[in-house]
């Protein structure tokens, strides 16, 4: 049993090993020495380059071998035949279009050629806005789409671009382009009013959604602002209300939500104050907490290059003058009850600032106790070297008084 | 002192049946304790384990791919021997990662055990030995190396070592050669497991054994008979030598990789500081972690080891002495001495874990001794028996204890933050082709690793700093970005450079499981995205282009590429393997050394101690436990009543607070009507902002102490404060009164009385965005070509110079910035970038950075922000290098965040200064407002300075700031810098824009101010 086996084994590895041998041997010996001239015809269809090869004054045998290689961007692709009925049919498959070069090899006969493959019908595009967003007015940037269509192998066609735009408030118009270097630039109309101009874009089958482009207002050039509340007491609870109303630009669009606005607003001596607020639909609310010390301010307001303003504002005193009751209690130093100007007691938790000063002036030490109803007191540490007085700030007054009964 | 007996062949196999079965019991134990524990999880929160296991997901995926792309832009897994890694890879197929990194931790606990018995068996009697393995499974500095280290490859490779040796010692005695075979492929094992472990092991354990073996034929005459009889010690030292060779060998060509790499690819990184490698007595901390706690379960038996050092095992002992020096890290000068450069490189724990180690076999054979030897009898004799019992017994007591406590320290003490559930993380990675950015996290502590080992996503950080080549990490000693604040002011330069330059490592988002850094993100132009479902915040920096498809990487010869994917684990195979030849070419116990055959001396019937000397023992013992009670007494005492001075309750309220121990600093407080614990609760969370939500108190000196009354009735404290924040470094001088009471001194606050209208319902319109959700289409597209670039005004910027201040003192190095403004022309909101890079005369840019803080990042239409390009730190240009020019460029993309402006200011110059008073008239919190001032000259914009207010103001608050006019020391303008023409709108106005509108200063210069804040809610 085991020699049959081993027989039986033997002829299957041998069949199996010859088949193998058998299949990868070399073609069966053709009839080669083709000496004459060859004549070489090429057809492009979808995907794939056509070359048929006939000799020149003679038919080639049948079985003569031969071959072309076809150059192109991505390289060389060859192909192989044998020749049937008198003619070598090669086909290479290829798909990027613009030229490309072949060369034909049958026996001894060599023959280099070109061959120009078109594009097809465009199926697909890809296009785009540059940019996103350009304003009504100012036209400082061109709005532009940027269109390539391609056909089913992905080549870009030549076709035309057709882009249909729809501007605000406007009738649709029509642009035609044609590729340049690849690619079709469209300038879209320049829009006058603000909105959304929609577009849509056609080369051959290939289409696109409709495309989107934001026509956003020019640069702010006029706006009012007014002083809603001008007068307040420096209290800590009043403060001037400022509105910014009808920021436009030039053309009377509502200016850009978001678009800057800077406050200022200049009191006695170097006092000033600043803010920037958003506009919300060309208007702003221009919030100014009232300083405590009195007087008249100047408020001026700026958004792009238009100046807005000036406004007078008020600013009252929130004591009356000469009211600010500071006294000492054994050790501790009272203030208050304090009143206001129009009053009423403080906001409980307004500060009230001590200042230890030296001879010169020099503040030496400072601390902070809160108003409640009206009064704190403050129980003072040991005094510091070279103090001689108190000063106490609140709500804009002050008063100044000896160290009294501190130790 | 030894028993001089020969034992029998019977009595020696009855003895290594007694210590086989200690061995099991301490295997048992082993797995019980140690077992239970990393089935639990208890890896989890340790500092290396998750790393080992993000290792292993590497592996898991490509086991034949040397580089690791998701840290550091990619490093080498060469770097590191990988066989504890391939086993995790290789079990967490079926079982998980997590799991497989738990059973091989375990793997190699039970191995270290067997190892402990096999090596004690070389130097003590079996029963010894089997006590060493109770000692091992008991071991505090174990228990710290598993379970607070998490240590693998150390462990894994220290039980091939320890398995290794009897090998080496039977081939040197009996020169068979299955024992050399066997050994060399237990060490190749050892190498393939951690390298450093073969280098020094071979020094530490593997010399002294050999030398043992060596001089083993000089008999009882030791090292004094080597003259004489060196011809006999000639065999074995031949052996050995053979043996080292075939150790060397392997050492090479198992990680043969590494070796090539560490020469092709030498580690630039400057050193990282390492608590091992600090003074212990200077930092008690560190000592306590590094030195007190290993030794904890070990170090009474010390001075028993040391006895050792007159009998033949001195080798070891020498051994053990020079471990326990070089483990006291930079306590003494000898390790720096003896380590040389390694000593900056190496942390210096792994010499005391070896020490602990080295140990065992002393501990068993003390306790041996004691239980029965003439150890006990001397115990009894001073003592009594029953004080010996139950010093005994207390000395098991506090051994388990110990080890109970050290395995469960990271539960009760964390080291790590709160797990993070990664789920979140990983799917917003995924989704959207998130994973061609980079992101960054912060705060996750060592579960960074775990991160990363689920995600393909990169990263510029990293959890293994010998790997990193990154000129920006490795000029710098901070250990990672994720903890950079633990670093200090260089960690968060560090953080700060990625966070200002996120495009050139493409690091787009960053996932903030520490709000500490939130200010820093917002004010460097990153934006909140939100929160995800694990309570990680996320956040995005715009206009940063993708990774590349292709990401840059070098390749390694192939031949290395096989043989470390395949000669690690084939050691290990074959190390196992060996162990059948072992079954045929059994140790014979007489191949053993002979000497440790025999138990500890028993005690003598007779007394072992004079009555004399029993007084005198007993008077020392007396004596020493009096002057420590005395001592301990006379210290706690002094410190009690430091504790109770007035600037030490200040000091002790700061630090309550400071870790958020309420009820602590609250019972420091004088008690206060209308000030209950409630109340003062509610005063210190009712104003959040900069200082109280994101500082950390960084130093506390008292600056004075003034006493009111005779005796003192009051006190007045003055303190500074330092606070740490990501925004830098601020100083706070409070005054505390405080008042004697029964309890001491107390601290008096009030109620916080704080300024407040009545109720007022405010309604304020406002603007909000919407930006289609970010997605890039496919992997080929152009992002670039969906970012809509708002238009720019840049006009001119300068270049200045300046002197920075030096932190070592005065004097400062000369330091560059780019100072301007820029406009945003657009109708559309705008996201700032600015850049700025230094030229030399050749026109080649010689430093490079964005503008970072000094600048407002995000810009309403027709705004203007000025910025400040700072080149100082790690930002300066290389030393030596002339700046003969500057370029700026400024690009921006639209943005629908950051349009909230809710805020005003008052200001009066005030000298020098100028006083900001900064109101909150919007209708949401601002919870850390900035000023920017800009100082004009007649020129332009000169110089920019900024001041954070340190309390959040509600709506309706105020809050003044004082900020310096001066420009810096040294200022001088060098020029204008050249300004890019892409994409931007360059005006030929001077830098000065908008300085007609700003106000006056002292001396001819003037000012403008800029506003924004960081809001705790985003938007």
């Amino acid at each position: 049993v085991n020699v049959r086996w081993r027989v039986t084994r033997l002829a299957l590895l041998s069949a199996v090993l010859g088949t193998a041998f058998g299949a990868c041997a070399p073609d069966a010996p053709t009839p080669d020495g083709w000496s004459g001239g060859v004549r070489v015809t090429s057809r492009v269809t979808r995907g794939e380059v056509h070359f048929r090869v006939t000799g020149e004054g003679a038919r080639l045998p049948d079985g003569t071998a031969g071959s072309v290689a076809l150059a192109g961007p991505a390289g060389l692709v060859t192909a192989r035949a044998v020749a049937r009925a008198g003619a070598l049919q090669l086909r290479v498959p290829f798909s990027r279009a613009g030229a490309a070069t072949y060369h034909v090899t049958v026996g001894n006969a060599r023959v280099r050629g070109r061959v120009r493959i078109a594009p097809g019908t465009p199926v697909r595009m890809h296009a785009w806005t540059d940019p996103r967003a350009v304003r009504a007015v100012g036209n400082e940037r061109v709005p532009l789409v940027v269109a390539q269509a391609y056909d089913a192998q992905g080549n870009v066609t030549p076709l035309a671009v057709r882009v249909v735009s729809y501007a605000p408030g406007a009738r649709s118009k029509v642009t035609t382009a044609t590729v340049r270097h690849l690619l079709a630039w469209i300038p879209l109309p320049a829009p006058s009013r603000t909105g959304t101009l929609n577009f849509s874009v056609q080369s051959g089958l290939a289409r696109l959604e409709l495309g989107a482009l934001d026509v956003l207002p020019g640069v702010a050039a006029t706006g009012v602002l007014r002083a809603e509340v001008a007068t307040g007491w420096g209290d800590g609870r009043d403060a001037w209300q400022l509105r910014l109303r009808n920021v436009t630009d030039s053309a009377g669009n509502r200016a850009a939500n978001g678009t800057a606005v800077t406050v200022t607003a200049r009191g006695p001596g170097a006092l000033r104050y600043d803010t920037t607020v958003p506009t919300v639909e060309g208007d702003a609310l221009v919030t100014i907490p009232v300083p405590p010390g009195a007087g008249r301010y100047v408020a001026e307001g700026r958004v792009d290059a238009a100046r807005l303003g000036p406004l007078a504002l008020v600013a009252r005193s929130p004591l009356r003058s000469g009211s600010l009751p500071v006294r000492w209690n054994g050790a501790t130093l009272r203030i208050g009850r304090i009143v206001t100007a129009r009053g009423a007691l403080p906001d409980t938790g307004t500060p009230v600032t001590v200042q230890w000063l030296s001879a010169s002036g020099r503040v030496l030490r400072e601390e902070v106790v809160p108003l409640v109803a009206g009064s704190a007191t403050y129980d003072p540490p040991p005094v510091p070297a070279g103090a001689v007085r108190l000063r106490v700030r609140v709500l804009g007054a002050e008063a100044t008084l000896p160290l009294g009964g501190a130790r | 002192m030894w028993s001089g007996v020969a034992l029998t062949l019977t009595e020696r196999l009855a003895g290594e049946r007694d210590g086989l079965s200690v061995l099991g019991a301490a295997l048992l134990l082993m797995a019980l304790l140690h077992g239970t524990l990393l089935l639990g999880g208890s890896f989890e929160r340790t500092y290396d384990a998750l790393i080992h296991i993000f290792f292993a997901s590497h592996y898991a995926q490509a086991w034949f791919d040397p580089w690791e792309p998701r840290w550091y832009t990619g490093f080498w897994m060469v770097s590191y021997p990988p066989l504890a890694h391939y086993l995790i890879a290789a079990l967490g197929k079926t079982v998980g990662l997590k799991l497989a990194f738990a059973l091989v931790q375990l793997f190699a606990l039970l191995l270290l055990t067997v190892g402990v018995y096999r090596f004690s068996r070389l130097f003590v009697p079996p029963r010894a030995a089997g006590y060493a393995t109770i000692a091992l499974a008991l071991s505090s500095s174990l228990a710290e190396t598993v379970h607070v280290f998490g240590q693998l490859p150390t462990t894994l490779s220290l039980a091939f070592l320890l398995n290794a040796i009897p090998f080496a010692w039977a081939w040197t005695r009996t020169g068979h050669w299955v024992f050399l075979a066997q050994g060399v492929a237990w060490m190749a094992a050892t190498t393939a497991a951690h390298h450093v472990t073969t280098l020094f092991g071979s020094v530490f354990f593997t010399a002294p054994v050999l030398l043992v073996a060596v001089l083993a034929p000089l008999g009882a005459g030791g090292l004094r008979g080597l003259p004489r009889h060196w011809r006999a010690t000639l065999p074995g030292a031949l052996r050995a030598g053979a043996f080292a060779a075939l150790t060397v060998v392997m050492l090479v060509v198992v990680v043969l990789s590494y070796w090539a790499w560490s020469r092709a690819d030498p580690i630039t990184q400057v050193p990282i500081p390492h608590a091992s490698r600090f003074d212990f007595l200077a930092n008690p901390t560190a000592g306590l972690v590094f030195w007190v706690v290993p030794w904890a379960s070990t170090l009474l038996f010390l001075p028993y080891a040391w006895a050792q050092a007159r009998t033949w095992r001195w080798p070891l002992v020498a051994s053990l002495t020079l471990l326990f020096v070089l483990g006291t890290g930079g306590t003494t000068p000898i390790p720096r001495a003896l380590l040389r450069g390694a000593f900056d490189i190496l942390t210096l724990d792994r010499f005391t874990f070896w020490a602990t180690m080295l140990i065992l076999p002393f501990v068993g054979l003390a306790v041996q001794d004691a239980l029965g030897g003439r150890l006990g009898a001397r115990l009894t004799a001073v003592l009594g028996a029953r004080v010996r019992h139950v010093a005994v017994a207390g000395l098991v007591v506090l051994t388990c204890g110990a080890s109970m406590w050290v395995s469960t320290l990271t539960r009760h003490r964390k080291f790590q933050p709160p797990e993070i559930d990664i789920t979140p993380i990983v799917s917003f990675l995924e989704k959207d082709q998130h994973w061609q950015y980079r992101y960054l996290d912060l705060g996750f502590g060592d579960q960074m690793a775990w991160l990363s080992a689920n995600t393909r996503a990169t990263t510029p950080d990293g959890n293994y700093h010998s790997a990193r080549r990154l000129p920006e990490l490795t000029t710098t000693a901070v250990e990672r970005l994720e903890g950079a604040k633990f670093s200090g002011e260089a960690g968060l330069e560090s953080l700060r450079y990625f966070l200002t330059t996120p495009e050139k490592h493409h690091l787009k988002f960053i996932f903030s499981n520490d709000a500490f850094y939130d200010p820093l993100l917002h004010f460097t132009g990153w934006h909140r995205l939100g929160t995800l479902e694990n309570g990680v915040a996320l956040w995005e920096r715009e206009d940063v282009p993708p990774l590349p498809a292709r990401l840059p990487r070098p390749e390694l010869p192939t031949y290395q590429v096989v043989m470390w994917g395949v000669l690690p684990p084939a050691a290990f195979v074959v190390a196992l393997a060996s162990l059948g030849l072992a079954a045929r070419r059994r140790t014979h116990p007489d191949e053993l050394e002979p000497r440790a055959q025999a138990a500890p001396a028993p005690a003598p019937t007779g007394a072992v101690m004079t009555a004399g000397r029993v007084r005198v023992v007993r008077g020392v013992l007396v004596g020493a436990v009096a002057v420590l009670s005395v001592t301990g007494a006379v210290a706690a005492w002094g410190s009690v009543r430091a504790a109770r001075a007035p600037e030490r309750v200040v000091l002790r309220y700061w630090d309550a607070l400071d870790f958020r121990r309420y009820p602590e600093a609250y019972a420091l407080v004088q008690p206060t009507r209308g000030l209950t614990q409630e109340r003062w609760l509610l005063d210190l969370s009712a104003r959040g902002g900069l200082r109280a939500s994101y500082a950390k108190l960084a130093d506390l000196r008292v600056l004075s102490v003034k006493y009111d009354g005779s005796p003192p009735a009051r006190a007045f404290v003055r303190v500074r404060l330092r606070w740490f924040t990501a925004l830098g470094s601020f100083t706070d001088v409070r005054d505390h009164e405080l008042r004697r009471s029964t309890a001491g001194w107390r601290i008096v606050i009030r109620p916080d009385v704080q300024e407040r209208a009545p109720v007022r319902f405010t309604l304020q319109p406002s603007l909000s965005a919407f930006t289609a959700p970010r997605r890039l289409t496919s992997p080929g597209d152009d992002s670039a070509s969906a970012l809509d670039r708002p238009r720019l005004d840049l006009p001119e910027a300068r270049l200045v110079r300046f002197d920075s201040p030096s932190p070592g003192g005065p004097g400062g190095r000369a330091s560059y910035a780019i100072i301007g403004t820029v406009r945003n022309e657009d109708a559309r909101p705008a996201d700032l970038t600015i850049s700025g890079a230094l030229r030399d005369a050749s026109g080649r840019a010689i430093a490079r950075v964005n503008a970072g803080r000094f600048a407002m990042h995000k810009l309403l239409p027709g705004e203007t922000t000025p910025f400040m390009v700072l080149f100082e730190g790690i930002n300066a240009p290389p030393r030596g290098a002339r700046v003969a020019g500057a370029s700026v460029d400024a690009r921006a993309v639209v943005t629908g965040r950051g349009l909230t402006r809710n805020l005003g200011a008052w200001s009066e110059p005030d000298g020098d200064s100028l006083r900001v008073q900064v109101a909150n008239t919007g209708t949401r919190e601002a919870t850390v407002p900035r000023v920017l001032l800009g100082v004009y000259d007649a020129r332009g914009l000169a110089w920019m300075i900024e001041a954070f207010v340190p309390l959040a103001l509600a709506p309706g608050d105020t809050a003044e700031v004082t900020l310096r006019t001066s420009l810096p020391p040294g200022y001088s303008v060098l020029g204008n810098a050249e300004r890019s023409v892409d994409g931007v709108l360059l005006s030929g106005r001077p830098g000065g824009a908008g300085s007609s509108d700003a106000g006056a200063l002292p001396g001819g210069r003037r000012f403008r101010l800029w506003l924004d804040a960081f809001q705790r809610e985003g938007e």
